[in-house]
């Protein structure tokens, strides 16, 4: 008898460890939130040597999704593949895996105006016609993901708060007027995706400000001659050598 | 004897049996089976209450005793008759306050990052503090999706990344409702439009 018990209870015991499992895993998938468009793929992210991007893929939306964690919806080839040129060229950095601090899959939604960072997992960008414009504003939407979705020990956003006040804005887009920028958004949170958006466009003119009468843009290159060294030493930290 | 040694071999075999049996049986029945997965253990509020100013209690701490703590950078006089105590934090441009009113701190603001860029986390909180009253997303000095956990009638609000959890300030203040913090101590909140690049 006793050891018809014991088989009994042996049974019941292994079922309610079945049980508690499945709850915990439920949990873990139900907190995981953000991503709008089913389980994310998997992710094959080149390494970190600088490549430039193999022949362009028939299918740039899938080649971005699979390569970057990407999911562009509702662009056109030519702004498609500016950003695929874009993350092959930003690849060495740490930036696409900071982009993903939160969700492995992130959607840039395609819109007629007012770009935006949505949440962790979504981006609306704008239908750039200019390739080069394009890149620079994808860049800073995905920075303000950077900023939103990683940890301080991670995207060091507090210390980037410190240096933006000794050094200032690194664009007009990111000057403070009246206590905001031209957006009405505070200056720190705008002037940390200009930061990463320069440091990964080197070279080019301020433009985030094209067509926007409340901004003024002091037509400068961003790191040009040593400046904002602060700054550019604080991205380099983050991002690594670009 | 041989008779014996059976007997006594059954015997062992029965009273392990019974162990054993014992052991599943007070494993089945205890909570953990019953409550799915246990929460972290309780971490003390003390633990994560901003340790810049513990000691300091809205609606019991005077004036006279925040005229005696070190680091005040200046004292403003605010509307109403109210004082307001500035004192250094991590963030150059976010200063810890102390206000206080007919000789009396009613309201605390602490900063909470520390220098090695760690916050205290919201879900710590509530694991002392339950499930906030409200809360509202938007901040003028942290941005758009800034979050404030509003607990007024405990007297704190976590402002705070609701992405990560991390906790950028916390304030204290003496206990009241909702409306009257947003209108009282809720200055930095704001509803903000969308990014407008053309």
């Amino acid at each position: 008898m006793l050891l018809s018990m014991l088989i009994t209870l042996l049974i019941f015991g292994t079922q309610g460890s079945f049980v508690y499992a499945q709850t915990f895993k439920s949990n873990e998938f139900v907190t995981r939130v953000g991503d709008p468009q089913g389980p994310p793929p998997n992710i094959t992210q080149p390494g970190r040597n600088g490549q430039k991007p193999p022949n362009t893929p028939d299918n740039l939306e899938q080649a971005l999704l699979d390569t970057f964690g990407l999911r562009m919806v509702g662009f056109n080839r030519i702004q498609l593949n500016a950003a695929w040129e874009k993350m092959w060229d930003v690849n060495q950095t740490n930036f696409i895996k900071l982009v993903h601090g939160k969700e492995k899959v992130v959607m840039v939604q395609a819109v007629n105006s007012g770009s935006e960072q949505v949440n962790c997992g979504q981006i609306n960008l704008r239908r750039y016609d200019d390739p080069e414009y394009l890149k620079v504003i994808l860049i800073h939407e995905l920075g303000h993901i950077i900023y939103w979705c990683n940890e301080d020990t991670v995207n060091k956003r507090s210390e980037h708060s410190n240096i933006y006040l000794s050094e200032g804005a690194v664009t007009g887009y990111a000057l403070p007027t009246g206590g905001t920028t031209c957006t009405g958004q505070p200056g720190a949170t705008e002037n940390y995706p200009e930061m990463i958006a320069y440091y990964l466009n080197s070279g080019i003119t301020e433009r985030t400000v094209i067509g926007m009468t409340k901004c003024i843009t002091r037509n400068q290159v961003p790191y040009a001659d040593g400046k904002f060294s602060r700054h550019f030493n604080l991205v380099k930290t983050i991002l690594g050598e670009y | 004897m041989p008779l014996f040694g059976n007997l006594k071999l059954l015997l062992l075999i029965i009273a392990l049996l019974i162990l054993v049996s014992i052991i599943i049986i007070v494993s089945l029945f205890s909570p953990q089976r019953t409550s799915g997965p246990q929460p972290s253990p309780q971490v003390p509020l003390s633990s994560v209450t901003p340790v810049l100013f513990p000691n300091i209690q809205p609606g019991k701490t005077t004036t006279d005793e925040i005229k005696n703590l070190t680091g005040i950078k200046s004292v403003e006089q605010l509307p109403g008759g109210l004082s307001q105590y500035i004192f250094s934090s991590p963030l150059i441009n976010r200063d810890n306050i102390i206000t206080t009113d007919s000789n009396q701190v009613v309201f605390k603001r602490e900063v909470t990052v520390d220098e090695n860029s760690k916050h205290p986390k919201v879900v710590d909180y509530k694991q002392q503090l339950g499930e906030p009253q409200e809360t509202i997303q938007g901040s003028t000095h942290y941005g758009k999706f800034e979050t404030f956990y509003i607990y007024a009638d405990k007297g704190i609000t976590l402002v705070a990344n609701p992405f990560t959890e991390e906790i950028d300030e916390v304030h204290t203040y003496v206990p009241m409702t909702v409306a009257e913090y947003k209108q009282r101590w809720g200055n930095d909140i704001k509803e903000y439009p969308a990014e407008d690049h053309p």
